[in-house]
């Protein structure tokens, strides 16, 4: 965003003359282009259109690179500039000869060509991806956008600060009705410093939150201002404090999944659990059915199928809390039912998940704890 | 027939632009030349260049002389002729020191010393003291003529000047001449007539210029042969210098003849007046009758036809088009240009060859063989033929596969161009100037590139070559339009087919010749649809004597790579049905991109006057800071590499012995940024004129450009033949050329071949077919092939198959790493060609280079780090000026800082070299210090994880600190995202007094670390496993410093 920010603002100070751009930009993206050929081509194709040249689809990966350096040198005659930028720079790093960073990287030290190569990466440490002969053309500046950071809690950089931002209309907004615009930041500001709404806000910035997520926030504090005849009330804490808990409660959300369940998939899960419990972290359907029958044998008036069962197992691993291991398992047919597969529940979760569940019946609890149910069925 | 868009009015206005750019691009090309000849590699002055090279108006052209001048540290003396040349004030005395200049040059070859005008001013002196200097070698007289003449015709209203200019023309074209004889033959071969002397001239030449010799005059051919590289650079360099009249032959060609009546003639034509012309012709009649007669010829068409289109345009105008003899030509067009005495009145048809009459009558028409283009009767052939057979017809000459002899009579004008001896030439229109001829008067001049034969190419005439196939030549020349006798149509081979049934004036040509490097090169096509090719435009010549400009002095590896970008091309000659039909699928794409080039040529080069002379401020007011970065930049390509003596040797032996003898393999290793690809371009930069005179190919390829490692033979061919080809039958022709085929001991090829592989690592294959190819050839006897691999490998000869291995262990030249003296020695050089070396302290130098030497040794990342530091220094300065508080620097900084509206920006633009322009002078204190470097040094090599780790959120660190103990614990690396979830929950978590945070929270955690690579994960499920990217130590740091967790240190 930065970066997109200091494109436009030096675009517009250097392309006075609309449709004779002096400084041109090609934006790559490593997720979409990251086959070398396609990156050429785009390359080629947004060389093009900035510049006014009519394009060969058509034109294979030589010409392509072939019309790079040409357009290059022909820009460099004519005082332009091209910018790349390279999104997703890690994705480039992939390709086996790295061809693309080395030719565009390669292509900046002839002296005819005027262009600027901005590579954006998450990843700290795609400098020591590039291939050596890449790493030696790289110019090794670096610059780090430090993310919100919980340490600094001074300046506008605050996750506090960037909230309120967010929360805050502007001056200009709505010129004749300054007095409401004034009203709702106001109530924002006071808001924002209750107490409830800052310690909800501390746990959010502990689990670590970024603005586009401080946006969301924002944007379902602001859903749930509620108005009565035509007189909006001004934010109120729990809006806020209310959000962050439930920007904070998606972050778990494998236990009201599991508090959705029926009897009979949650007795799948804890058939599993109890499986790893006794190590073998790896089962399949069959296993968890015996596990499952055998437990059923002892207990009374429970009585289910075995294709009701699997298609229980079906329906848990479709939300995600089971995991085939191996690999495309939708092509696998009648053979699914041996696949291995895999528990994505903690036993934590899948406790509260039971404790939390509305009709779970009593024995499942008791068995996921590992209680012997002899003492179940005897009580009964 | 493609015209410039717009009124006359602003075409002539673009028209001045293209000039002057064309002169800029001379003193460019000048300002190489001299270069190359002080120092080994051409490249240096590329950013003095640049400088000069926006100069927008007649002072600063003046002014940039000196300037490169002095940047050369020549004595100036040249400049000053240029100047002298250029005020006009002073015109009629520095035109009398060019006709000294020019026949002391003469008068220095035969040992007399040039002390005649005594009369005339010191400048005058000057620039005959130039000439003398300039009777050694040429080079810096034509420059300088250049340089006047670009003086000169921006006063266009002013016909002195430009006179001045051609006199020193005349003069450097008189010492080349005159060179030339005391050097190839006699003086008296040189005192024969023109033509003559031409034609010898020519012959020494063979094949290597093929074209360029045939309408040039004695001068610039002769002076090829005696010094090629100089004088070949100069005839292209300056429309205006290309000598094409016969009358600035006729005196430059004699050089022993009585020098007073030269001059004579000489001072009369610099005054205005149309009888100094004819005086001048006068003399060149007498000494050569017969060029002096096509002269005349021309000149009467010339005031005819040149005269009706465009009497009020200035010297130097482009005009749009010009109309010789009722034919309209223009930019784009092809045209036949009579190059001897040709009869030009009637255009008859072509006679039959058995019994030479031109009568078709019915029945009994002419059919033409479509191998050898003779025509016959079909009553005459043996046996008749009744009726035009349909499909390709072949004569029996061509059918019997024997050599026919060419026709009988050559009466058509493209019979003339095809089997004629230097009677016509094709050439295709650039641009049309008005231009001064060198008589005095003015005329319509045209911008041409010439054709060239099949058979004037090394190759020779092919069978692939059709018969109405040529190439366009890559030097531009300035001919006068009344020299054009008619119009051809010269089509890619695409449009050919469809035209060829237009008439006789049709030719097909694909690509274009470099005569100099022997290279083809794909031709630029403009659009599909119209059938012409690049170029219509004005402006095209400008950018095409720009980039020639810079061709020049580029080093000759740079050349090859230009020769590379040619890509592949569509035309395969001698295919079948099927293969016409991929071809032209294959068509839609190729042509398209490079006539979009072309198209886009004219559009780039739509900055105007205005904005060049911006740019060339900017430029100049460059101040230390700018000038310090520029010299650091990877870029900027330095005079010479210092160190590197005992590769420099091995390496240039390696050519040496290429050249003359037989070839070989070398093989050059080295890590990244040491100097490899560099160091060849650079010796093989400096044996260039050796290779001319040797007639070596040379061929340069990356290898990492190719699509696939077979392609090598593809490209290969591609440049050393200009036929494209398939990669297997790319190898067969090669496997012909070097191998077993062509060789069998009986026959040395005549020229060598030498070719450089860069990242020749790419190419292993599993087999290694393609390396085992390349490296068999030059063991071929009579091959004449070397190979120079250029790799980062340096087990690459282990690693091959022992076959390979023992083609390859004749010659491995290892480079190793810099050491930290050599870095140092590098970057002071190239700090001395910044000229403000000493603002840069040495220890500043010396850490950057004890850094990068201990680590990698490559010198980029030494440069960079350095480049680094002048960034930050200057912006340190900028800091330091606005904390001063000078007045209007305060203001523009906060310009710069506010600058994000439009005008705010524009105001910082304009405000910024005052407030950072501060000349650097010896004795002022350092800008560039140590503190710089070592900030530099530590934002290269500062490990960015330290900031990150910083700057993570509590949990982030705690599952950090969590996989840590976790992989302690299990004692494995990775470990299962549940199990630390289960351990930061509760062993670690207790440790801080907090809370322990959800599974959900740690896997969003996990998401976050995973996205900047601080663990490393297979997924974000519990069941993933993770490990630590980051050493433990730095995360101990980073915990430490957080209040929160200081605590959990003491698991780390």
């Amino acid at each position: 965003m930065v970066l997109q920010r200091v494109l436009r603002s030096s675009m517009a100070q250097h392309n006075t003359e609309p449709g004779n751009p002096t400084l041109g930009a090609v934006q790559l993206s490593g997720v979409l282009h990251c086959d070398e050929r396609i990156a050429f081509q785009e390359i080629a194709h947004q060389l093009c259109s900035t510049f006014g040249i009519p394009f060969s689809r058509s034109a294979s990966f030589d010409d392509n690179l072939a019309f790079f350096k040409e357009v290059l040198a022909e820009l460099q005659r004519a005082f332009k500039t091209v910018v790349f930028v390279i999104d997703q720079l890690e994705a480039f790093m992939r390709a086996a000869k790295q061809t693309l960073l080395y030719n565009v990287l390669d292509a900046l030290q002839h002296s005819q060509v005027q262009a600027v190569v901005f590579g954006v990466s998450c990843y700290f440490d795609v400098q020591d991806m590039m291939e050596k002969r890449v790493r030696s053309r790289f110019s090794n500046r670096k610059v780090f956008l430090n993310g919100l950071c919980a340490a600094q809690q001074d300046a506008e950089e605050s996750h506090a600060a960037v909230l309120s931002s967010l929360l805050h209309l502007p001056d200009s907004f709505a010129p004749h009705e300054q007095a409401r615009v004034k009203q709702h930041n106001s109530s924002v500001q006071k808001a924002l410093a209750s107490q409830d709404v800052k310690a909800a806000l501390q746990e959010a910035v502990m689990a670590g939150i970024t603005p586009r997520e401080l946006t969301v926030v924002a944007l379902s504090c602001l859903a749930s201002l509620e108005g009565q005849g035509g007189q909006v009330l001004g934010l109120l804490p729990h809006h806020v404090a209310g959000a962050l808990r439930g920007w904070m409660q998606q972050l778990d959300g494998r236990v009201p999944a599991l508090q959705g369940l029926s009897v009979l998939e949650l007795c799948m899960l804890v058939a599993a659990q109890r499986l790893e419990d006794r190590g073998t972290a790896v089962f399949n359907f069959e296993m968890v059915l015996d596990e499952f029958m055998g437990a059923k044998q002892m207990q009374l008036g429970f009585l289910w199928s075995r294709s009701a069962a699997w298609r229980a197992f079906r329906d848990v691993t479709d939300q995600g809390l089971i995991a085939f291991t191996a690999s495309r398992p939708g092509s696998r047919g009648m053979m699914q039912r041996y696949l291995p597969a895999q528990l994505r529940v903690a036993k934590g979760e899948l406790q509260r998940g039971l404790a939390g569940h509305s009709h779970c019946p009593d024995f499942l609890t008791k068995w996921l704890r590992g209680d012997a149910l002899n003492s179940y069925i005897s009580l009964a | 027939m493609h015209r410039p868009a717009g009124t006359p009015s602003t075409g002539s206005r673009q028209g001045s632009h293209a000039v002057k750019d064309q002169q800029q691009g001379s003193k460019q090309e000048a300002a190489g030349r001299r270069q190359n000849r002080q120092r080994a590699s051409p490249q240096q002055g590329q950013p003095d260049v640049i400088m000069i090279d926006s100069s927008s108006d007649e002072d600063e052209a003046i002014a940039a002389a000196p300037v490169v001048q002095r940047r050369r540290g020549r004595p100036s003396k040249a400049a000053a002729a240029v100047v002298a040349a250029a005020t006009p004030s002073r015109q009629l005395a520095s035109s009398d020191s060019e006709q000294d200049a020019g026949s002391s040059s003469d008068e220095d070859e035969f040992n007399t010393a040039s002390e005649e005008d005594e009369d005339v001013s010191g400048a005058a002196g000057d620039a005959a003291a130039a000439a003398a200097a300039a009777s050694s070698d040429d080079q810096e007289l034509s420059s300088e003529a250049e340089e006047g003449s670009g003086a000169a015709a921006d006063s266009s209203s002013e016909e002195e000047p430009f006179e001045l200019a051609r006199g020193s023309m005349r003069g450097s074209r008189r010492s080349a001449g005159a060179a030339a004889a005391g050097n190839s033959r006699t003086p008296k071969a040189a005192a024969t007539t023109p033509q003559h002397s031409r034609r010898r001239a020519a012959t020494a030449e063979a094949a290597a210029t093929p074209r360029s010799t045939r309408r040039g005059p004695a001068a610039a051919a002769a002076a090829e042969a005696a010094t090629p590289r100089s004088s070949r650079r100069a005839a292209p360099a300056t429309p205006y210098g290309r000598p094409v009249r016969s009358c600035t032959k006729a005196p430059a060609a004699q050089p022993s003849l009585a020098t007073p009546l030269a001059k004579l003639s000489l001072r009369s034509a610099s005054t205005p007046q149309p009888s100094a012309g004819k005086q001048l012709r006068g003399t060149a009649a007498a000494a050569a009758p017969s060029s002096s007669k096509t002269q005349r010829q021309r000149g009467g068409s010339s005031s005819s036809g040149g005269a009706s289109s465009s009497r009020h345009a200035a010297v130097g105008a482009v005009l749009p088009s010009v109309e010789v003899d009722g034919e309209v030509f223009g930019p784009g067009d092809d045209v036949y240009l009579a190059l001897d005495e040709f009869d030009n009145d009637e255009e008859e048809e072509e006679a039959c060859e058995v019994c030479g009459s031109s009568s078709g009558k019915r029945g009994n028409a002419i059919l033409e063989c479509s191998a050898c283009l003779r025509g016959f009767h079909l009553r005459c052939l043996v046996p008749r033929l009744k009726a035009v057979p349909d499909g390709d017809w072949l004569c029996a000459d061509c059918n019997a596969g024997r050599v026919p002899p060419p026709p009988n009579k050559l009466v058509t004008r493209w019979q003339k161009l095809l089997y004629g001896k230097e009677q016509l030439a094709l050439v295709h229109v650039l641009g049309c100037v008005r231009g001064k001829a060198p008589n005095g008067t003015e005329e319509d001049q045209l911008l041409v590139r010439y054709y060239i034969l099949p058979q004037e190419t090394h190759t020779g005439r092919l069978s692939s070559h059709g018969a109405r196939e040529l190439f366009l030549g890559c030097k531009t020349f300035v001919e006068p339009a009344h020299a054009a006798v008619g119009r051809a149509y010269v089509h890619h081979p695409q449009h050919f087919e469809e035209r060829e049934e237009e008439g006789n004036d049709v030719f097909l040509c694909a690509y274009e010749y470099d005569e100099d490097w022997k290279r083809f090169k794909l031709r630029k096509q403009r659009g599909a649809h119209g059938g012409e090719y690049e170029d219509a435009c004005p402006t095209t010549p400008m950018l095409a004597g720009l980039s020639r400009g810079r061709d020049d002095y580029s080093s000759e590896a740079d050349d090859s790579e230009d020769g590379s970008e040619g890509g592949e091309d569509d035309y395969r000659p001698d295919y079948g049905a099927r293969g016409k039909a991929a071809a032209g699928k294959r068509r839609r794409g190729h042509g398209q991109l490079p006539a979009a080039l072309a198209a886009a040529a004219g559009r780039f080069a739509g900055l105007g006057a205005a904005e060049l002379g911006q740019q060339q401020q900017q430029l100049e007011q460059r101040d230390a800071f700018a000038r310090l970065h520029a010299s650091m930049s990877l870029a900027c390509v330095p005079a010479s590499l210092p160190c590197r003596q005992e590769e420099r040797g091995r390496l240039q032996g390696f050519v040496r012995r290429a050249l003359h003898e037989d070839g070989g393999i070398l093989y050059i290793c080295g890590v990244p940024g040491t100097g490899k690809t560099a160091l060849v371009k650079e010796v093989l930069a400096g044996v260039r004129e050796e290779a001319r005179a040797a007639g070596t190919q040379f061929a340069s390829i990356n290898c990492l450009q190719l699509p696939s490692p077979q392609h090598v033979f593809s490209r290969l061919w591609e440049k050393l033949s200009g036929q494209h080809m398939g990669p297997a039958r790319a190898r067969d022709a090669l496997m012909q050329l070097f191998g077993v085929g062509a060789g069998a001991g009986s026959s040395r090829r005549r020229y060598s071949t030498i070719i450089v592989l860069d990242e020749i690592d790419m190419l292993m294959t599993k087999d290694q077919a393609v390396l085992y190819q390349l490296f068999d050839w030059p063991s071929q006897p009579g091959s004449r092939l070397a190979i120079i691999g250029i790799s980062n490998t340096h087990d690459l000869d282990q690693r091959v198959l022992p076959r390979i291995a023992s083609r390859l262990d004749q010659a491995k030249l290892a480079f190793a790493p810099y050491a930290v003296a050599q870095l140092v020695a590098i970057v002071q050089d190239r700090l001395e060609s910044s000229g403000v070396a000493g603002a840069v302290e040495q220890a500043a130098v010396e850490i950057a280079c004890r850094k990068v030497a201990a680590e990698t040794g490559d010198v980029r990342r030494a440069l960079e780090m350095l480049r680094r530091a002048v960034e930050i220094a200057r912006q340190q300065h900028l800091a330091d000026l606005v904390a001063n508080g000078k007045q209007g620097v305060a203001a523009a900084a906060a310009a710069a800082a506010a600058g994000s509206s439009h005008r705010h920006g524009q105001q910082q633009q304009q405000q910024q070299p005052q407030c950072c322009e501060m000349e650097w002078q010896e004795g002022q204190p350092q800008l560039i210090l140590r503190s710089h470097t070592r900030q530099a040094q530590g934002e290269m090599f500062s490990a960015l994880h330290h900031q990150l780790l910083r700057s993570r959120s509590c949990w982030e660190k705690l599952l950090l600190v969590a996989v840590v103990v976790e992989a302690r614990a299990t004692g494995r690396s990775a470990v299962v995202m549940q199990a630390v979830a289960e351990r930061a929950a509760n062993s670690i978590a207790s440790l801080v007094d907090l809370t322990p945070p959800s599974l959900g929270v740690l896997q969003h955690c996990l998401v976050r670390l995973a996205g900047v690579r601080l663990l490393l994960s297979d997924g974000v499920h519990v069941k993933a496993h993770v490990a630590l990217n980051v050493d433990k130590d730095d995360l101990a740091l980073a915990v430490k410093n957080d209040a929160r967790l200081a605590r959990l240190q003491s698991l780390l």
